[in-house]
């Protein structure tokens, strides 16, 4: 029973260090799209 | 006109990576390797079923070896080439790279406690993995700590080949040293119940690699491309000031 304790700890911080870097990853796409409208108002400004 | 029209289609691309059907593949197939890897395996002689960690941290350190291979292929483009976006591919494979091979140094400690009796060893490749680790931190470090994106390209290409050439001593340390650590694991190396589950669970890992290095780099090329264009904004504003 002892052994399973380790297993069940090795693939929780899997699934925790997956889905981690996954979220972050969906928040660098939202920052970057923000950025990306940005850049595009200021250039459809820029160009009026 | 036509950088304005490139910019209104970037979006999809994000938009299309994030909902791709990678997004919502990799934690099925993930789930199902680990699931027919568990059914499938019987308790190992020695370790008993301490052995199923070796489906997620023999998958997770390959998986990071092949992420320094592509940091090293595209840092070697990048020089040869000047291409930026050889760059941006370097720097998001490196950023994975970093993530799983984190991952496998704790890992690797769970499973040592048990095993070995310690968490922690100084061990040539325990040793030579946190190198790699900490080569591949200082990357990342020193692209957020440099500004002007030619030069930031240049000496993270520099580092990246250097430190991808790390990954050939961490696979060879236990054979080329006395460790404590066992040999390789491969499907050649463990019993053939153990090795199905093995291959499934890297071919899980690389379908992950594949999907995370995909979103980081179209994310990166996105923020490139944005910067790009405010910064050309910024300067023609400037020149119609003067």
């Amino acid at each position: 029973m002892r052994e399973w304790r380790f297993v069940i700890a090795a693939y929780v911080v899997t699934w925790v260090v997956l889905i981690g870097y996954a979220v972050r990853l969906f928040l660098v796409n939202r920052r970057v799209t923000a950025l990306h409208d940005e850049s595009v108002r200021v250039v459809s400004g820029a160009a009026r | 006109m036509e950088a304005t029209m490139d910019a209104a289609r970037a979006p999809e691309v994000t938009r299309r990576t994030r909902f791709s059907i990678l997004a919502w593949l990799w934690p099925v197939v993930l789930i199902a390797a680990q699931v027919y890897a568990f059914a499938i395996s019987p308790p190992d002689r020695d370790m008993g079923d301490l052995q199923k960690i070796m489906y997620v941290h023999v998958p997770a350190a390959w998986n990071a070896f092949i992420s320094f291979f592509i940091v090293f292929i595209s840092s070697i483009l990048y020089l040869w080439k000047r291409d930026e976006r050889h760059d941006l591919l370097a720097a998001s494979a490196a950023e994975v790279g970093a993530v799983l091979t984190a991952l496998t140094l704790v890992l690797g400690s769970i499973w040592g406690r048990p095993t070995w009796g310690v968490w922690w060893t100084w061990d040539a490749r325990l040793t030579s993995t946190a190198v790699l680790f900490l080569i591949f931190v200082g990357y990342l470090s020193l692209r957020a700590f440099t500004d002007e994106p030619e030069r930031r390209a240049r000496w993270s290409a520099a580092v990246g080949i250097l430190g991808a050439m790390n990954v050939p001593i961490v696979y060879m340390s236990v054979r080329w040293w006395r460790t404590l650590h066992q040999v390789q694991s491969s499907p050649s190396t463990v019993d053939s119940p153990y090795a199905w589950g093995l291959r499934a669970n890297a071919i899980a890992f690389l379908i992950v690699l594949i999907y995370f290095v995909r979103t980081r780099y179209a994310a990166a090329r996105m923020e490139r491309e944005a910067e790009q264009r405010l910064d050309a904004a910024a300067l023609a504003a400037g020149g119609y000031n003067a």
